[in-house]
């Protein structure tokens, strides 16, 4: 059902154009030892603060490190981490979202009261705070991106999950007696499960933006690991002689961020529209 | 060292000779407005305790508020060229046991505490001493027996060995600076409100803004020519540069690379490589695995290439330093094992110690300018001898609290000691007693002496000789055997740089210090 | 209506109590002890006992938040681990800044976005509506410090025509105004975005109702139709749309400081995580919490005035 809805996706231009940009960041990031032109992080003290040319594309850092193999190595984390965390709060949003729901009462009391309470911060504050308490290891930054959106997509999935409730073949089965684990794989899964892959498409692109940020920050991915945030970092701190340094890897990362916001995009009008442009709206409070 | 001589003769002469060193200007060559911005290369104070600062973050702030009995050469760390301060002269009785200083009259504190006296003296030295403040200087003081007053204007100490360099830590630096008694009996919390007796008073504090200090006019030296210091902090090397480039600021303290220095120059700015003799060395854990093995530790000393570390850094910022006791201090020398740079060396002594192919070893890495890239350098470097170092980079806070629980094998660190001799720095890092995991900790990181042999007799054996040459004798053994056993790394020591635009007239040359300090001289001229 | 103000002011003192609470107690999960940021890397075991002793860090646990919520009630947050300064006053240094920088992009994001979402609804499909969704995904793309980076470049950096950094010396409100352009840009050209996409759907779905086409057919001038009925109709999803960007203009705010070298309540905790100032970044989060909480509360509020069809009940 979902797979049907989506093949317009192949005559929309832009989708395509935008997927074709995720493929490349994707190869960037498998093949990125074979492809670098340089070591990421080789230094070459004689070489440091070259500006861009034939032998360093982008430059090279203080260290003589070539940029354009750090910015290529740097899809790595960008990926890892803006997938990894989505795919933590989906499973652990929609489950919830879900149940939330279906059961209704206290329960949905409950998780509806933390979820605002979560929604009141901005999520790179959340994010800040876990990297804060637990550190800034890969995983720690996947921990801390990932539950700052988990209020996201508990709401996507109980609102879906409010609407397919009332539904009669939902509220047949439950008469019958069927498992609540069941209904809910059965019927509403597959209901729920469309505006979540949009909303993951999304939030893909706001946690790359957000391990940028928190790198930026100094929170994120810890040098001479490159991470495009830090790779910005060191450049800004060279902004007067080199600005190269922080301009370039910049724009890869926006347009990492753009390719996955106009795939979302495509995706949020193939499918339903109605149902997903609240579904925007609560995207966008999360950042 | 001060000799004895010298000693006797400055208080003799320099009575009130030192106060009359301005030149004389016409007015309308000193700018009219005579408010120093400063750009402080910091994001905020921490504490203003003069007992307490340690970091480059306070200490050049509480060096323009308070003073010693004695003072040192303006810009410089230099205890051969001591002045009066708060004491005009001193004496010591013919064992060198007793002594006792004869304190200014009529000085006054700032704010509304009065006039200074003996009590604030005999305070301040208790306050060091104690164990409820946990100052960290209190080894400095651990010589007195006794402290006494005679009257409000004389302080008698009595010192447990004899001591002719006793002198040079009651001046205005660490465990020599005196606080005002009343102030702290009146509750006054001097981590954030100093009061002292300098130039210069505290005026107001704006957390991560900005800090002011105020001209003290009742300063027993005279009214000081600058009527305000503002300390912006700005711990952002970009903007600071800009800063100063605008005129926003009239100094501030560059990166400690070549490059910024070179743009300062070429921008028509002055300026000043300060040698502070702060020694950068890579601390091992003798007891840790595989580094407990001497020919691994050999290995790595093979393996540095300081060539690479000072064109990093520049030629006006990084010195190769060869012994643990740097050039700077008083004992160093060169006559020790010395390992030249030779990978293939390496190589082989790590294949003999059993890593052929080389090891791998997490080290935990602080994120700041002063250690992160020298650490990246590091890396690169013995990643050339088969030594993988994983960095774990924490925030600086982070990085000192887990080398104090000994969770990493190599520990970086920066540091100079004073008085600035071979002892305290020695005494620090590699005495027993200051091992890590020990009570008396505090930085011997690589555990030398710690159940092994060490060097801990030659240092009690140095620390209270009264003979110049067989303390230098100790010392120089104490170097060889810390560089046969590659305890630490020495690697080089860096200067600051600092810049400031040509209105900036200390009065004085800015020598050793981390940061710009100010006299009462110090002035603003016309642009 | 008061009925509604009451529940609505309830469940935001619930909120801000609720972040409250998770603040202090994960604050106090951490290893880390407040005595050694404190105190500093030469203490001794005596000072850092005194210090835990002073400091009510020994009492149980709930004994400390009982002291911490009661405090808080009235304004008092505590003080400083690192310069012992009062936490309040610090606060209310820098939270104006912070009020200004978000109001004034959200003043560029309304300035921009809603003429062009505007226009681009009226001239569905032009090359303006075409324009506005590009402009629309560049600025949902644009990370906000990279934005702040590449016109600090441009305009400071290259042209001079801005300052580098914020107020050395206290200036001119004029200068002020001043130094708050570039912030407010590179903050509200991505509220920009957010704002047009907003104004061109609910435009879209206005234009597409009854009355605007019987308001047409009977000669009413298109502009007036907009102006009368269209754009004050759509003025509700937007505001409501502004209240939810509150949090991300907020957070936003903490790069875009960070990159301008701007006071704030969002440079202001960024220093306090690098300091491990425990009690400060405790305050900040409540405080960013209770700003929030205050800015919903007062958007929830506004419909009534915005629409006189909503009514509180």
């Amino acid at each position: 059902m979902v797979v049907s809805r989506l093949r317009p996706i192949l005559e929309d231009k832009g989708a395509m154009a935008g997927l074709g940009v995720i493929l490349l960041f994707c190869l960037m990031a498998l093949l990125a030892p074979w492809i670098a032109p340089h070591d990421p992080t080789t230094q070459n003290v004689r070489d440091a603060f070259q500006g861009p040319g034939a032998r360093y594309w982008f430059g090279t850092d203080e260290f003589g490190r070539d940029v354009f193999s750090r910015v290529i190595h740097g899809a790595r984390p960008a990926l890892m981490i803006g997938v990894f965390s989505v795919v933590l709060s989906v499973v652990l949003g929609m489950p919830l979202g879900m149940l939330a729901g279906f059961v209704g009462g206290r329960f949905d009391t409950a998780v509806s009261a933390v979820v605002d309470v979560m929604m009141s911060f901005p999520s790179l504050l959340l994010a800040l705070m876990v990297v804060t308490l637990l550190g800034s290891a890969p995983s720690m930054v996947v921990l801390a991106i990932g539950i700052s959106h988990v209020p996201v997509f508990v709401r996507l999935a109980r609102s879906s999950t409010l609407v397919v409730r009332e539904l009669d073949f939902v509220a047949a089965s439950r008469s019958f007696g069927a498992r609540t684990g069941h209904i809910l794989r059965r019927h509403v899964m597959p209901n729920v499960i469309g505006p979540t892959i949009v909303m993951a498409t999304l939030g893909i692109a706001g946690a790359i933006r957000e391990e940028a940020g928190l790198s930026f920050l100094g929170l994120g991915i810890q040098p001479p690991a490159p991470s495009w945030g830090n790779l910005i970092r060191d450049g800004v701190n060279a902004i007067l002689h080199a600005p190269t340094l922080a301009l370039l890897p910049g724009l890869v990362l926006t347009a990492s961020v753009l390719a996955f916001n106009i795939v979302g995009d495509s995706v949020r009008d193939m499918l339903d529209p109605h149902d997903i442009a609240a579904a925007a709206a609560k995207r966008d409070r999360a950042r | 060292m001060i000799s004895r001589r010298r000693l006797g003769g400055l208080a003799a002469t320099m009575g009130v000779a030192a106060l009359a060193r301005p030149g004389i200007l016409r007015a309308q060559q000193l700018a009219p407005e005579q408010v120093m911005q400063v750009g402080f290369p910091v994001a905020d104070t921490g504490t203003l305790d003069p007992h307490i600062a340690v970091s480059n973050a306070d200490v050049p702030i509480v060096q323009q508020v308070y003073e010693g009995l004695l003072a040192l050469p303006h810009g410089a760390l230099d205890a051969t060229q001591l002045s009066p301060g708060l004491a005009e002269r001193w004496e010591s009785s013919p064992d060198r046991k007793v002594w006792t200083f004869h304190l200014r009259r009529g000085v006054r504190w700032h704010g509304d505490f009065g006039e200074f006296s003996s009590a604030d003296v005999l305070f301040s030295l208790e306050r060091v001493r104690g164990t409820t403040l946990g100052s960290p200087f209190r080894g400095t003081l651990a010589n007195i027996a006794k402290a006494e007053a005679d009257g409000p204007l004389t302080v008698r100490i009595t010192l447990q060995h004899a001591d002719v360099g006793f002198p040079a830590l009651m001046v205005n630096h660490q465990a020599g600076y005196v606080v005002c008694k009343r102030a702290v009996e009146q509750g006054v919390n001097l981590r954030s409100r100093p009061i002292g007796t300098g130039p210069f008073r505290f005026e107001a504090h704006r957390a991560r803004e900005r800090l002011t200090l105020a001209a003290h006019d009742a300063y027993w030296g005279g009214r000081p020519v600058l009527r305000q210091i503002v300390y912006h902090f700005m711990p952002d090397n970009a903007t600071r540069e800009l800063a100063l480039r605008s005129g926003d600021i009239d100094l501030t303290a560059l990166p400690a690379r070549q490059d910024a220095v070179d743009r300062a120059r070429a921008q028509n700015q002055i300026v000043d490589l300060t040698d502070v003799g702060n020694l950068v060395t890579i601390h091992i854990n003798m007891k840790k695995p595989p580094f407990n093995d001497v020919r691994v530790r050999r290995a790595l000393a093979h393996g540095i290439d300081r060539q690479n570390l000072s064109d990093f850094f520049g030629k006006d910022i990084a010195t190769p330093q060869l012994s643990v006791v740097s050039a700077a201090l008083g004992g160093h020398t060169t006559d020790i094992p010395l390992y030249a740079y030779d990978v293939d060396r390496a190589k082989a002594l790590l294949a003999e110690a059993g890593h052929p192919n080389g090891f791998a070893t997490e080290v935990i890495c602080s994120s700041i300018d002063l250690y992160l890239p020298m650490m990246q350098l590091m890396q690169e470097q013995w990643k050339k001898i088969g030594f993988t170092m994983n960095l774990r980079v924490v925030d600086h806070p982070t990085y000192h609290r887990l080398i104090r629980q000994d969770l990493s094998p190599l520990v970086a660190y920066s540091a100079a000691r004073y008085p600035t001799v071979a002892q305290p720095y020695l005494d620090q890092f590699f005495h027993s007693a200051a091992a890590i995991g020990k009570p008396t900790a505090i930085t011997n990181f690589s555990h030398y002496g710690n159940g092994m042999p060490g060097i801990d007799d030659l240092l009690d054996k140095a620390r209270y000789s009264t003979d110049a040459a067989e303390q230098n004798r100790l010392w120089a053994e104490a170097q060889r055997r810390i560089a046969t056993e590659v305890a630490a790394l020495p690697l080089y020591s860096v200067k600051y740089a600092l810049a400031r635009n040509r209105r900036v007239d200390l009065t004085f040359t800015q020598k050793n210090y981390v940061f710009y300090g100010f006299s009462r001289t110090s002035r603003l001229l016309r642009a | 209506m008061r009925r509604f103000l009451i529940r609505r002011l309830l469940s935001a003192i619930v909120i801000v109590w609720a972040v409250a609470t998770i603040v202090f107690f994960s604050m106090r999960i951490i290893p880390a002890d407040p005595a050694e940021v404190v105190l500093g890397e030469h203490a001794s075991a005596e000072s850092l006992a005194a210090f835990r002793r002073q400091a009510g860090l020994d009492q149980p646990l709930l004994a400390q938040y009982w002291d911490f919520i009661s405090r808080a009630v009235v304004g008092d947050l505590g003080q400083s681990l690192v310069n012992n300064a009062e936490i309040a006053p610090q606060i209310w240094f820098v939270l104006p800044y912070t009020v200004v920088l978000a109001f004034a992009s959200l003043g560029v994001g309304i300035l921009i976005g809603i003429p062009i979402g505007v226009l681009a609804a009226v001239r569905r499909n032009s090359w303006i509506d075409l324009a506005s969704r590009c402009f629309a995904l560049l600025g949902f793309s644009f990370p906000a410090f990279y934005l702040g980076v590449a016109l600090l470049l441009l305009f400071s950096i290259w042209l001079g025509w801005f300052p580098v950094m914020h107020s050395i010396r206290f200036g001119t409100w004029a200068e002020h105004l001043y130094k708050l352009v570039l912030p407010a840009l590179s903050l509200g050209l991505i509220q920009a975005a957010y704002i047009t996409r907003l104004t061109r759907s609910t435009m879209l779905e206005e234009l597409r109702k009854d009355y605007v086409r019987t308001a047409l057919a009977k000669g009413l001038t298109m502009r007036r139709v907009l102006f009368n009925h269209g754009l004050r109709n759509a003025l509700v999803p937007i505001v409501t749309a502004i209240g939810l960007y509150a949090g991300s203009s907020l957070g936003g705010a903490i790069l875009t400081e960070t990159v301008f070298n701007r006071p704030g309540l969002g440079k202001l905790l960024v220093g306090a995580i690098a300091q491990r100032d425990y009690n400060l970044i405790q305050a900040g989060l409540i405080v960013f919490a209770l700003v929030i909480v205050a800015v919903n509360l007062a958007i929830d509020l506004s419909y009534g005035f915005l629409d006189p069809r909503v009514k509180h009940d």
